[in-house]
């Protein structure tokens, strides 16, 4: 039809074109509209960094070996091994993870559920809820199957730091990130996932005596009771900087 | 010698139902979200009520979407807009249509 009259060919052209980009533009201010990753980064930012003062060790007195009772076995992945003289024991930090994988979850489905009543357009939360209790309930049945024969070994080098919780919070951020349709989001919540697998694997601790070391700190004044905090702390600034520059950049 | 079956023109895959532009709209926000309100979709797309309403009706009439009305305390019933597989796939095969459209007028083949 149009090969004949190459006139009506660019008039059909350019109009292809304009509804093309005002179907991008809604979509963009859609998107706009229904993004709402601030909150569960601030929120979890938050409740991770409150859990810092329970990583805080104490100096056990000379030639003692301390054993702190470990937690119950159902919640024994969350809480660590029993052998890191914290002033918290596995237990306070298994039942607080949960409280805060739990409250967390329940906080970012209300808040997403709110603002969709606000702003009239709602996002897919259901996913990342039901990503953070899926792995919880594996978490609190591996050890529970397990019973009797010998422990899995991943499952020993994923909790024995007391921090698996945080990887729990990050597959859901992760998921999150999809459903949002969100690079940025990907990104904070993988840089998360990174930190936090330093903290499940490594001992964050190691690096605040490095930079300290660096900045001519000396040994005798490290403080040694309070660095094993950034395990937690490490992974609680990037969910917070993350919120932050979101909050900067939906300004701008 | 033989010769290539020619192509069917682009604007042949376009969808009478979803082409219109308003509907086009309403499937292309939808898409986006899980759900939309009814004054977001006005709001967005500039619509009355009344204009609103009609091409809902077309949209579920073809089952390209659902349409779910809530109670809200002490106000009006909000409704509530969701796509439909169908209405996804509508969706993705106009826009694949309005592309191959420029690129063909791009390549000289209008």
């Amino acid at each position: 039809m149009s090969a004949q009259n190459p006139e009506i060919g660019e008039n059909a052209a350019v109009s292809a074109r304009e509804l093309v980009e005002e179907l991008r533009a809604v979509r963009l201010r859609t998107r706009a509209a229904r993004r709402g990753y601030r909150f569960p980064l601030l929120a979890f930012g938050v409740l991770i960094a409150a859990a810092s003062p329970l990583y805080a060790t104490h100096e056990p007195p000379p030639g003692l070996s301390i054993r702190l009772p470990s937690a119950p076995v159902w919640v024994s992945g969350f809480g660590g091994g029993s052998l890191t003289p914290r002033n918290a024991s596995p237990s306070t930090i298994a039942y607080f993870w949960l409280a805060v994988v739990v409250f967390g979850a329940a906080a970012v489905g209300a808040w997403y559920r709110r603002r969709a009543l606000r702003a009239g357009v709602r996002s897919r939360v259901l996913p990342s809820i039901a990503a953070w209790a899926a792995v919880s309930a594996l978490l609190i049945a591996a050890p529970l199957i397990n019973l009797g024969v010998p422990r899995l070994t991943w499952y020993q080098s994923v909790t024995g730091h007391g921090t698996v919780a945080l990887l729990v919070i990050g597959i859901g951020l992760c998921v999150l990130a999809g459903t949002e349709r969100s690079r940025y989001l990907g990104v904070i919540a993988l840089l998360y996932l990174a930190t936090a697998l330093y903290s499940t694997l490594a001992f964050p601790e190691n690096t605040v005596y490095r930079l300290l070391s660096l900045a001519g700190v000396p040994d005798n004044q490290m403080p040694y009771t309070l660095a094993p905090m950034a395990t937690v702390l490490f992974p609680a600034a990037v969910l917070l900087l993350g919120a932050a520059a979101a909050g900067l950049k939906r300004e701008r | 010698m033989t010769l290539d079956p020619p192509t069917a023109h682009p604007a042949t895959e376009l969808d009478d139902v979803v082409h219109q532009r308003n509907r086009l709209g309403i499937l292309t926000v939808v898409a986006e979200a899980d759900e939309a309100e009814f004054g977001f979709l006005q709001g967005t797309l500039g619509l009355t009520p009344g204009n609103l309403n009609r091409h809902l009706a077309v949209l579920v009439e073809a089952g390209l979407i659902t349409v779910r009305k809530k109670d809200t305390r002490g106000g009006r019933p909000k409704s509530w807009v969701k796509i439909s597989d169908a209405g996804r796939k509508a969706l993705a095969r106009e826009m694949s249509a309005l592309e191959q459209l420029l690129r063909r007028h791009q390549t000289g083949g209008a």
